[in-house]
């Protein structure tokens, strides 16, 4: 008990401030966070001028050199009940905290990504898993002692301890993995709790999961038309981003050919037979057989109407308007 | 069931290899490296039998991989003593055994990782653009025609070499329904094959631990869940330059074999970007340092022969200037008579942007380590490190300013440059995990 009883006057400068300021760091580095989750994504930037990640490196940097301090200098026993404090409280909610952060995710995930802020309770759930990366850190920054053994375990040499390059070098790692495993684990996360909630699902539903309405159009596609069939399809630009890209339609209508709007051929040397209708393109007149409208929902059946095509038709000047074209052989 | 032991036929006959190539690895290298050399040397045979006539057909197939093993089989068993089974198979006994409770949750943590990429392979099927768009269309076609007449026809058909459309093929030919499992493999064989060369220089503590970094890194972790080339080009490419460097400093002559390989098939996955180049390069000057005149020349005989057939058919297909020469003199000629300060200078910006800023913590890193050890800089062990990197910075460069001049919206494009150099930042961290720096903070 001696031990505690030196002053704290012994530590100097710099050194002496971070000791003191530490503890009152790790509940403002709480209420920034909070504060930057219930406002926006780079609130703190935009009015204090400081990035929140860089907070979080600063509060890192700040946690290791206390740890290094407390570690190679005594101090009075009132500042150590501070780190006590905070070691406690940490461990008590930590639990918590990672509970909330990942309902949080769950929710999120289970409907739309701004789902929490808008609908449930203004608060970003990206930002507040910062609060789960700050108990984490504290809890292995282990103030109490109580997680020594893992420390010695790793055998984590006094070298950084006393140099401040070797230091900044732990620190900037360990920031570096944290930015990693920011990404990665929402990542794993969403997939992970998707295939758990839909383990059984068939190649189409994953497709369709995948590529949305554009996936039932393809099939669309490729049950309305004969398998010798040559697709024209609209120019590769907005808003026909996926529809207009070739190399993407082929795929799906294989063995049908496809050929670029305007094209007289394919590059196979194909005539083309039929010509999608997608977003409002066509927008001219084309001469048809028959043309044949997509279902809006599973249950509807195609709605087919016979004669040519005109882009001035109700029907065809609809927004979501998806079908085929069968072109009047010449 | 087909495609298990199909995959497994792939590993046995790299596996084969290896105890032809390299005594003394550990049993995990020798398995993942027999996977990496499996893969990319059958669906290789693949496409060489495909020019002599045969089909991408079941039968055809087969007989390329129980030949391809046979013709190793007895060579394999004359050399057998080579490797000793029952060590190796006591050192990873011994590795379980052995490791702290601080490096068990550092393996259950990667473990974690790798098994999840194999279970998002499983679980989703080939739907990334230009997966669908290219690689697994190919590999569609292939299976369908049993050739690529039907491909070609129908336009964009080349651009990137077969291996992994190939690896598509051979999956669907033994039954399987989703290949992207296989990118999860090379994944899984990366992670070990990294952390093993970690290891011939650092402690298993350390080599964890950057192992653990290494395969959480964002791009990393995200493409081995997606039929891209990126991934499987970096894995190659790198173990190759990382083999290379080992034999450089340790003068181990089967990582020099193993690096002719890996970089010779790296561009069987991509070739495009010739970064291949600075391997060789590098080579040529180490051993003109050294008066080692002879083995580029055997490194040569390893590495065009697995390079050269895929850029000569494409030069027959689609034009001379895609052949290794025709690539050269197009470079020279830009040089010569297009060089231009002021385009450079957007090109050094282009790259500073997408290339430097993305991983500005991997080069904060590489610079506060070389400030660390700044008086050790000469030491063989970094200074060949560094012409490796700065080697690879420089055709970065340096093919963005060509690049530049073939396609006029290269500004355009700065993802597909993000994804061309996802290799530097493991680079970095590879030499990182093995600096002394590391080494003062962990080890005992």
């Amino acid at each position: 008990m001696k031990k505690w009883l030196f002053p704290i006057e012994r530590v100097r400068g710099f050194e002496k401030i971070n000791l003191v300021f530490f503890p009152a760091f790790y509940f403002l580095m709480f209420t920034f966070v909070l504060i930057e989750s219930y406002m926006y994504s780079g609130f703190l930037r935009e009015h204090i001028f400081i990035d929140l990640r860089l907070i979080l490196a600063l509060f890192v940097f700040s946690g290791i050199w206390a740890k290094t301090s407390l570690s190679k200098r005594t101090v009075t026993k009132q500042l150590y009940s501070y780190y006590q404090l905070i070691s406690s409280l940490n461990k008590l909610f930590l639990p918590a905290i990672i509970f909330l952060v990942f309902l949080l995710f769950s929710i999120e995930n289970a409907n739309f990504p701004g789902y929490i802020y808008t609908r449930v309770l203004h608060i970003e759930p990206k930002i507040l898993f910062f609060v789960f990366l700050v108990g984490v850190f504290v809890f292995i920054l282990d103030f109490d002692n109580s997680l020594i053994t893992l420390f010695k375990d790793a055998g984590i040499k006094r070298i950084f301890l006393q140099n401040p390059a070797y230091l900044l070098l732990l620190t900037l790692i360990f920031w570096m993995f944290l930015g990693n495993i920011l990404r990665v684990i929402p990542f794993v996360y969403a997939r992970l709790q998707f295939i758990l909630k839909n383990p059984s699902l068939t190649y189409d539903e994953k497709m369709r999961k995948g590529w949305g309405k554009f996936y039932d159009y393809m099939m669309f596609i490729k049950d309305n038309t004969p398998p010798d069939a040559t697709i024209m399809h609209p120019p590769h630009n907005s808003p026909w981003e996926t529809v207009g890209n070739g190399g993407l339609v082929r795929y799906f209508i294989y063995p049908r050919d496809e050929v670029y709007s305007f094209r007289e051929f394919s590059e196979k040397g194909n005539k083309p037979t039929h010509m999608m209708i997608a977003y409002g393109w066509p927008d001219f007149p084309v001469e048809a057989e028959k043309i044949i409208y997509m279902p809006k929902t599973a249950t509807e059946s195609a709605e087919i109407v016979y004669g040519n095509y005109d882009p001035e038709d109700p029907r065809n000047k609809a927004e979501e308007v998806l079908g085929i074209i069968e072109l009047k052989e010449e | 069931m087909l495609v298990i032991l199909g995959i497994l036929g792939v590993t046995f006959f790299g596996f084969l290899l290896t105890i032809l190539l390299v005594p003394k690895i550990s049993l995990m290298s020798r398995i993942a490296l027999g996977y990496l050399l499996g893969i990319g040397l059958i669906t290789l045979f693949m496409f060489l039998g495909y020019l002599a006539g045969l089909r991408f057909t079941f039968e055809n197939t087969f007989h390329i991989l129980i030949y391809s093993i046979l013709s190793l089989i007895t060579p394999a068993f004359i050399l057998r003593k080579r490797i000793e089974i029952k060590e190796n198979f006591k050192d990873v006994f011994r590795f379980f055994k052995e490791i702290s409770f601080f490096e068990k949750i550092i393996f259950g943590a990667i473990l974690f990782f790798l098994l999840m990429s194999l279970v998002f392979n499983i679980y989703y099927p080939v739907g990334a653009w230009d997966a669908l768009a290219l690689y697994d269309w190919r590999a569609k076609i292939f299976i369908d025609t049993g050739g690529m007449e039907e491909g070609i026809a129908r336009g964009f058909f080349f651009g990137h070499p077969f291996m992994t459309s190939l690896a598509h093929t051979f999956v669907y030919l033994f039954g399987g329904k989703n290949p992207q499992f296989i990118y999860s493999l090379i994944f899984i064989a990366f992670a070990t094959l990294f952390y093993e060369a970690l290891r011939e220089f650092t402690s298993r503590k350390i080599s964890l631990l950057i192992t653990l970094v290494l395969i959480t890194i964002p791009g990393i972790l995200e493409h081995s869940a997606m039929a891209y080339t990126n991934l499987p080009f970096t894995v190659y490419f790198l173990m190759g330059t990382i083999y290379l460097y080992i034999w450089m400093v340790k003068q181990k002559s089967g990582y020099l074999v193993l690096s002719a390989f890996l970089t010779g098939l790296s561009t069987w996955i991509r070739s495009s970007e010739p970064f291949w180049m600075v391997n060789l390069g590098v080579l040529i000057l180490y051993c003109l340092w050294k008066r080692k005149f002879l083995v580029p020349i055997f490194y040569f005989l390893i590495f065009f022969p697995i390079q050269q057939p895929w850029k000569i058919f494409e030069a027959k297909m689609i034009g001379v200037q895609y052949s290794t020469a025709g690539t050269i003199q197009a470079g020279i000629s830009i040089f010569a008579t297009k060089f231009n300060i002021l385009r450079m200078g957007e090109i050094v910006y282009y790259v500073f942007s997408n290339v430097i800023l993305p991983s500005i913590l991997f080069f904060g890193l590489f610079l506060l380590v070389v400030l660390i050890q700044i008086k050790e800089i000469y030491k063989e062990k970094n200074f060949w490190f560094f012409i490796f990197l700065f080697g690879d910075l420089f055709l970065i460069l340096v093919g963005s300013y060509m690049f530049s001049f073939f396609y006029p919206e290269w500004k355009e494009v700065p993802g597909s440059l993000v994804r061309m150099v996802m290799f530097i930042p493991p680079l970095i961290l590879y030499y990182f995990g093995i600096s002394d720096a590391v080494k003062r903070i962990f080890e005992k």
